[in-house]
């Protein structure tokens, strides 16, 4: 289902109507389980809807702690938030908002039980240079520049939702 | 006290956030608007405007400031003098024993604000910095947590966005932000990280009862060239650290009249342990779609593109957006939430403390934005 969302985003991108985008919020409710993998292949799907390679991340929490909150930056000067919670959500949806500077697509979640639950899927190809640099985020507590920034990685191509 | 009633002094006129706070005072029948002052060497622009606001309330316009404290029957002092005026005026309203009605956020420094603070309490004058506490969706946030309905608090996501301006303009790329920012507002264009998330930063201190203890943040300019003209971010993410270790991320900024149906995205998601509570302040609410003519944004007024003061919207037409009507409880006005603390002889629950407290993460936001780098706090003095 994720999957369906993604394509409903992209193509709203690719239509223009939002301008160029500039700024994600991602919060979704998830087990633990493969949760770094996950926001890896999550970042990657963001860096492809910006068309922006990412350049720094900053992370707070940890696997352990059922909470991870990454701040992305981008090598054009575009920001996300993606943020994890291994705790009970209002469903397992993805809480979703996109800014462009010309308009915004918000996908409302977190206000009921959504008929997409259990659409948390795992790409079967991580990302290792991403997981890597979250990981090196997550242990130092410091913003961490990607040794080289990660270009976008979109759908079908090892990112998220294939 | 004047009896039952509260003598109001207006600090600036027109053009600032006074147009709402005096219209919130006069409507309540436990106030008395007396008169409208400002520091005797203001600019003939704020002069005029000044005179204006005190023309169209029909109350005394006293050019000098300290003449108007000296009246024995000013009680509250409401505040509204542009960002790096309000420190040194706040003190002296205090110092002459007037409580003080305040607009957001505090100050632009951390020595102004720790200033006011120590000159409230010498006076043992009352405070309230505005904000969003007595909305009652804050006010049922605060209950669920108070009742620890979720459980442990294990993160928090804040997002407060101004629905206002015509975005489009910036030049997008990265922002290189200065420190300590150089100023606040002009005519065009605020600080909208201040001026947007000291809501946000407000609420989870109150929400949560805990202080802030690291910040990372990047400032942005994603929508106007107004903004950018003056080097001034229309955008910012915080990313912080609050007591025991709680994180809270916060995306806060000005966007656009027409990114959003009403007046903007202003919502916290809560996750505890047992349970995630998501507080929009757009809900409840209806959704009405009719014939009517769609809402188009108004006409730029060219002393306020971006849609700041309720005169100008008014001047160019600006018509209100119906597609969301709210459904919910009529929330009462901040300006009377103050007068119920100040008549019960009880503190704001956002007094100048700690609205202090938000300007110190504000003006730790900005160094870690022009550091690139994570900002401990408290800050060193």
């Amino acid at each position: 289902m994720s999957a369906d969302l993604y394509r409903a985003v992209e193509t709203t991108l690719a239509s223009k109507r939002l301008g160029t985008p500039v700024f994600v919020r991602y919060h979704f409710h998830a087990v633990a389980k493969q949760a770094v993998t996950r926001l890896a292949q999550i970042s990657a799907t963001i860096g492809a809807w910006l068309n922006q390679p990412l350049e720094r991340v900053y992370a707070l929490g940890s696997v352990k702690e059922q909470r991870i909150h990454l701040t992305l930056e981008f090598q054009g000067g575009a920001t996300a938030l993606v943020t994890w919670a291994g705790a009970p959500g209002r469903g397992n949806g993805i809480d979703l908002t996109v800014l462009g500077n010309h308009g915004a697509i918000y996908h409302d979640a977190g206000a009921g039980n959504l008929w997409e639950d259990g659409a948390q899927q795992v790409a079967a190809e991580p990302d290792k240079e991403r997981v890597a640099l979250i990981e090196r985020a997550l242990r130092s507590g410091q913003p961490e520049a990607a040794t080289t920034p990660l270009a976008p990685r979109g759908r079908g191509d090892g990112g998220e939702g294939t | 006290m004047n009896g039952a009633r509260f003598g109001i002094l207006l600090v600036t006129g027109s053009h600032t956030h006074q147009e709402n706070y005096a219209a919130a005072f006069a409507a309540d029948k436990r106030c008395r608007l007396i008169a409208l002052t400002d520091e005797a060497n203001v600019d003939r622009r704020r002069r005029e405007l000044n005179e204006r606001l005190a023309k169209s309330l029909s109350i005394a316009h006293i050019p000098e400031l300290d003449k108007a404290l000296a009246r024995k029957d000013v009680d509250v002092v409401s505040i509204c003098a542009p960002p790096e005026r309000r420190g040194r005026i706040a003190v002296r309203c205090a110092q002459a024993g007037k409580h003080l009605y305040l607009d957001k956020s505090l100050c632009p420094q951390l020595r102004e604000a720790d200033d006011i603070v120590a000159a409230v309490q010498k006076a043992g004058v009352k405070s309230h910095m505005f904000s969003f506490i007595s909305q009652p969706w804050a006010r049922e946030a605060k209950r669920l947590l108070d009742g620890n309905w979720l459980g442990r608090l294990l993160a928090v996501h804040a997002d407060t966005y101004f629905a206002k301006g015509r975005p489009g303009s910036a030049k997008l790329g990265r922002r290189k932000e200065e420190f300590p920012p150089q100023r606040h507002q002009v005519i065009e264009a605020k600080r909208e990280v201040d001026n947007c998330g000291v809501y946000p930063i407000t609420l989870l201190r109150w929400l949560t009862g805990k202080r802030f203890r690291s910040v990372y943040c990047v400032t942005s300019n994603y929508f106007f060239q107004e903004h950018q003209k003056h080097n001034v971010e229309d955008f910012g993410v915080l990313s912080c650290t609050m007591d025991e270790g709680l994180p809270v991320t916060i995306s806060t900024g000005r966007y656009g009249w027409t990114s959003h149906p009403a007046a903007g995205v202003n919502r916290l998601v809560l996750v505890g342990t047992e349970q995630t509570l998501v507080i929009d302040a757009n809900r409840p609410r209806l959704e009405v779609y009719t014939d009517e003519t769609p809402w188009t944004p108004p006409n730029v007024h060219p002393q306020d593109p971006m849609g700041f003061w309720t005169s100008t919207q008014d001047e160019v037409h600006t018509r209100p957006k119906t597609t969301w009507p709210a459904a919910g409880p009529r929330p009462q006005s901040d300006a009377s939430y103050f007068l119920d603390r100040l008549a019960a002889n009880r503190d704001s629950e956002i007094n100048a403390a700690e609205a202090a407290l938000a300007t110190e993460l504000l003006v730790a936001a900005y160094r870690s934005a022009s550091q690139r780098a994570v900002v401990t706090l408290p800050l060193p003095r």
